[in-house]
């Protein structure tokens, strides 16, 4: 095929019929008329945030790897998946999904089986004895953690990662925290958590079993040989609470007596209050709870917290979620940064959710809007129910890899782009133009006359529209 | 090789013979046996068309109209309701300058429900740019089909050929089928200049402003007027061929001495040259002018038959309402601009209407009600109407 110059502008005038083809068709281009100035509303290509994405507390791209894992590729679907969380097999297990909760398949017809197909790609995992690559930058601080349950676990993950020297201590024999202290094994076998928890191990992180801090070891010396410290002791359920005359005071923590805490107990801004997040009141005053920012900081410089014992609710997800926010308000801290800054890129949707590779690449997939049922165009969608069930998950029992294509398969992609073409082919002012490196779509606003095709053909609303240009 | 046709597969012999190579129809009462018979020959492998069933008539001219414009030659055939149906997008083929050819049986338009003939469907799309062709037997038909390719391929407009419901269309004939080959050296495969080409992608009937809209009309048409002399052209050259005319755009029966001349077409031509042969024999200097062409209109032809002659009846199958008879009308505009003493006063009868016979009777009464009257005393004059 001729390549034609798109940009030229070829004009014929004519002075005469006999100068003129007896049929009536193009001679020229149409790129003089620039039907751009017609427009009044104008559409815009842009990923938005995928409501189970937004409804994932440990911040996880779904729609992400549901993607990939649809295109069968399971193994760039689970380093997708781990980028975020590095605990598949044991979410996939024992989360409370709020995700599926979220999804806007669910108003269609069924939500997508994200759970499950979790815990396949987290099996995968295991089987496959994957692993995640880690920064090849050496950072020359080092990291003691405190408590080794999934946020401290996840936090040790994620700041290994970045290549930061960390030291994960455990009061205990065992790692892992919550992971075996509240499930049964039935629910969670212990070779899950093992290998799960061995995967982050592996990154050359110093394991201190059996190593209370207070007693074997004492803060200040941690604080001497630390350039930060991660307290990620979880659920500290024996501890007792002293409440004031209408307020509660946490002090008894064993944990804080046992280090001695010089950092003081206070009231604003310390470390140990209730605080008035939505936390059952009763769970808030059998346990105490540390208070940090949203970033998981408290009041003392160098010292943060996450887990369950700062203000979250009690959850895989959570804590997950937690354990990355404490890793990357640890870094910035460490880099002299200011995490508030970095905020709005990081964030998942509206709330609190972070996602660890936008922190890492310093750009987002998506702007935080996230798509709602009404803004699909299901025209293009066809009713299917569930390929992959939990039930399906009996002892013993293989699931086929086309099960879990054929189930990520019924995704929308809300909100991202797939490429499906659509709106390009159907832009009447060929005003979509396909991107030279494939990364999707432009558009040409000297020819988009706004008559927003695009935007109801998109079955996803990748594209939408702002209102009144002049 | 002679074969007994009846009228619509003398049509589908057309076609075929033509090589046609995207035939795309819905069946209508009467054309129905035209499309049977083509898509039999698509069947057998007899004719290498690509046939398209189509939802209705609309989406019949519609993809003619696609087929042609990618450089295919076209066919489709109907009858009354699928030709107006198809309305909007005969203007489409003519305009888009698409040299489709297509039979059309003529059928009366409802209500009241009929599927007789008479002219009214085709004449009322004489302003779409289509040629038409009106015939008298089922050769004349298989000829015409050949002929009308010839013709719109090189003037590029598209051509109607029509036959009468029944009379025509299911009355069997001998009739003469050419040898392929010389078809196709008298009808080459077609090379149409403005085809679809993607190799040098452009639009088609896209929006064309006040500026040259006039200058496209213009050349239609001229290609029209253009038209006369290629039709003279393509029948002389047929004749060569083949051995059979059809005068060109029409037909002068008897004429020479006439002092009346009755104008006719389609089969109450084929009855009017029995009765002109019947009062020549009683000594009555009656002759018959066939319009074989009523687009582009025969101007001069009737204009040289018709100056001069004492009295002119034409026989309309047809009628436009508020007015009268199609042709007759017509024939009265040609007539008007030529020198007063040589214009004969033009009676215009209206017969046969929803497939009425028009048998020698009916045209002895007209021929005698002409030769009693020195000039017509209305507009129309019906016959047979029960009053
Ligand atoms: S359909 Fe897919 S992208 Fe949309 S909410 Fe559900 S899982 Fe997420
Ligand atoms: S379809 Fe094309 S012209 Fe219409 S709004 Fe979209 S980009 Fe603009
Ligand atoms: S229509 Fe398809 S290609 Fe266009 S933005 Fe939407 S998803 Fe992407």
């Amino acid at each position: 095929m001729k390549e034609k110059d798109e940009d030229e502008i070829k004009v014929v005038v004519y002075h005469s019929e006999q100068e003129m083809p007896p049929v009536p068709m193009s001679v020229a281009n149409t790129l003089y008329n620039k039907t751009g100035t017609w427009k009044y509303v104008q559409p815009i290509y842009q990923n938005k945030t995928p409501p189970c994405n937004a409804g994932c507390p440990a911040g996880e791209d779904i729609e992400g790897w549901l993607s990939l894992a649809g295109k069968g590729d399971f193994s760039e679907a689970l380093q997708l998946l781990l980028s975020e969380n590095p605990f598949p097999a044991i979410c996939g297990r024992i989360c409370y999904h709020p995700c599926e909760k979220a999804c806007n398949r669910g108003k269609f017809d069924q939500p997508l089986s994200i759970n499950s197909a979790e815990r396949f790609l987290g099996d995968y995992g295991i089987k496959q004895e994957a692993t995640t690559s880690i920064s090849t930058e050496r950072k020359k601080e080092r990291v003691a953690i405190i408590g080794s349950g999934p946020a401290g676990l996840a936090s040790a993950y994620h700041l290994a990662n970045m290549g930061y020297y960390v030291a994960l201590f455990e009061a205990s024999d065992r790692l892992g925290g919550s992971l075996i202290k509240k499930y049964s094994r039935e629910r969670l076998p212990a070779e899950v958590v093992e290998a799960e928890t061995e995967r982050i191990i592996k990154k050359g992180i110093e394991v201190r079993v059996g190593t209370k801090v207070g007693k074997d070891v004492s803060l200040e010396s941690l604080q001497r040989e630390y350039q930060a410290i991660l307290l990620a002791t979880g659920d500290q359920k024996s501890k007792i609470l002293k409440a004031a005359k209408g307020k509660a005071i946490l002090s008894g923590l064993e944990f804080l007596e046992d280090t001695g805490v010089k950092w003081g107990v206070k009231l604003e801004g310390g470390i140990a209050i209730i605080g008035e997040r939505d936390i059952p009141e009763k769970e808030i005053k059998s346990t105490p709870r540390i208070m940090t920012d949203s970033m998981g900081a408290t009041h003392e410089k160098g010292v943060f917290a996450c887990g369950d014992i700062t203000f979250i609710p009690r959850a895989i997800n959570h804590e997950v979620g937690s354990g990355k926010r404490a890793a990357m308000a640890i870094d910035s801290y460490l880099r002299g940064e200011d995490i508030e800054k970095k905020l709005e890129l990081v964030k998942v949707g509206e709330g609190e959710l972070v996602s660890m590779r936008s922190y890492i690449t310093g750009t987002a997939k998506w702007v935080n809007k996230v798509v709602s049922f009404d803004e699909l165009n299901l025209d293009y969608f066809e009713e299917k129910s569930r390929f992959l069930t939990p039930e399906m998950f009996a002892k013993g029992a293989i699931i086929k890899d086309e099960i879990a294509i054929q189930e990520a398969e019924r995704c929308f992609h809300c909100g991202v782009c797939t490429q499906c073409d659509n709106c390009y082919i159907y832009c009447p002012d060929l005003a979509i133009r396909r991107r030279k490196d494939s990364q999707g779509y432009s558009i040409n606003y000297d020819y988009c006359k706004g008559c927003l095709i695009c935007v109801h053909e998109c079955p996803r609303n990748a594209m939408s529209y702002e209102g009144v240009v002049k | 090789m002679k074969k007994i046709l009846m009228g619509n597969h003398a049509v589908s012999y057309g076609a075929l013979l033509s090589r046609v190579e995207v035939i795309a129809a819905y069946p209508i009462t009467p054309q129905t046996q035209v499309v049977e018979k083509l898509s039999e020959m698509c069947a057998q492998g007899k004719l290498k068309a690509r046939y398209i069933n189509v939802e209705s008539e609309h989406s019949a001219m519609a993809a003619c109209i696609a087929a042609e414009q990618a450089g295919a030659r076209a066919f489709t055939a109907t009858s009354s309701h699928g030709l107006t149906l198809m309305h909007e997008l005969l203007h489409w083929a003519a305009g888009a300058r698409l040299p489709i050819v297509m039979a059309n049986i003529n059928r009366s338009m409802a209500p009241g429900w009929s599927i007789w003939t008479d002219q009214n469907d085709s004449l009322s799309q004489r302003d779409t740019g289509w040629l038409q062709i009106y015939c008298e037997s089922s050769q004349e038909v298989l000829d015409s089909i050949i002929q009308a390719y010839k013709i719109a391929e090189q003037v590029l407009l598209p051509v109607m050929v029509l036959l009468d419901a029944f009379f025509l269309s299911h009355t069997y004939e001998p009739v003469d089928i050419p040898d392929q080959g010389l078809v196709d050296q008298f009808l080459p495969k077609l090379d149409y200049a403005y085809k679809i080409d993607i190799k040098d992608p452009c639009s088609f009937g896209s929006l064309l402003p006040p500026e040259y809209y006039l200058e496209l009309r213009y050349k239609m048409q001229k290609a029209m007027e253009e038209a006369h002399d290629v039709i003279i052209q393509v029948d002389k050259e047929y004749q060569q061929m083949f051995g059979r005319s059809y005068g060109g755009l029409v037909e002068e029966y008897r004429t020479e001495d006439a002092e009346l001349v009755l104008v006719a077409s389609s089969t109450a031509a084929s009855t009017s040259r029995m009765v002109v042969d019947q009062l020549r024999d009683e000594g009555m200097k009656v002759g018959m002018l066939k319009m074989r062409f009523f687009r582009p209109f025969p101007t001069q032809e009737v204009i040289n038959a018709l100056k001069g002659v004492k009295k002119v009846a034409v026989i309309d199958r047809n009628i436009s309402y508020g007015q009268g008879g199609i042709f007759c009308e017509e024939i009265r505009s040609v007539l008007y601009n030529i020198d007063q003493h040589e214009r004969p006063p033009v009676f215009g009868y209206i017969a046969g209407l929803g497939g009425r016979d028009i048998t020698p009777t009916t045209i002895r009464e007209i021929l005698s009600h002409t030769l009693k009257e020195d000039k017509p005393k209305e507009n129309i004059i019906w016959i047979g109407v029960k009053r």
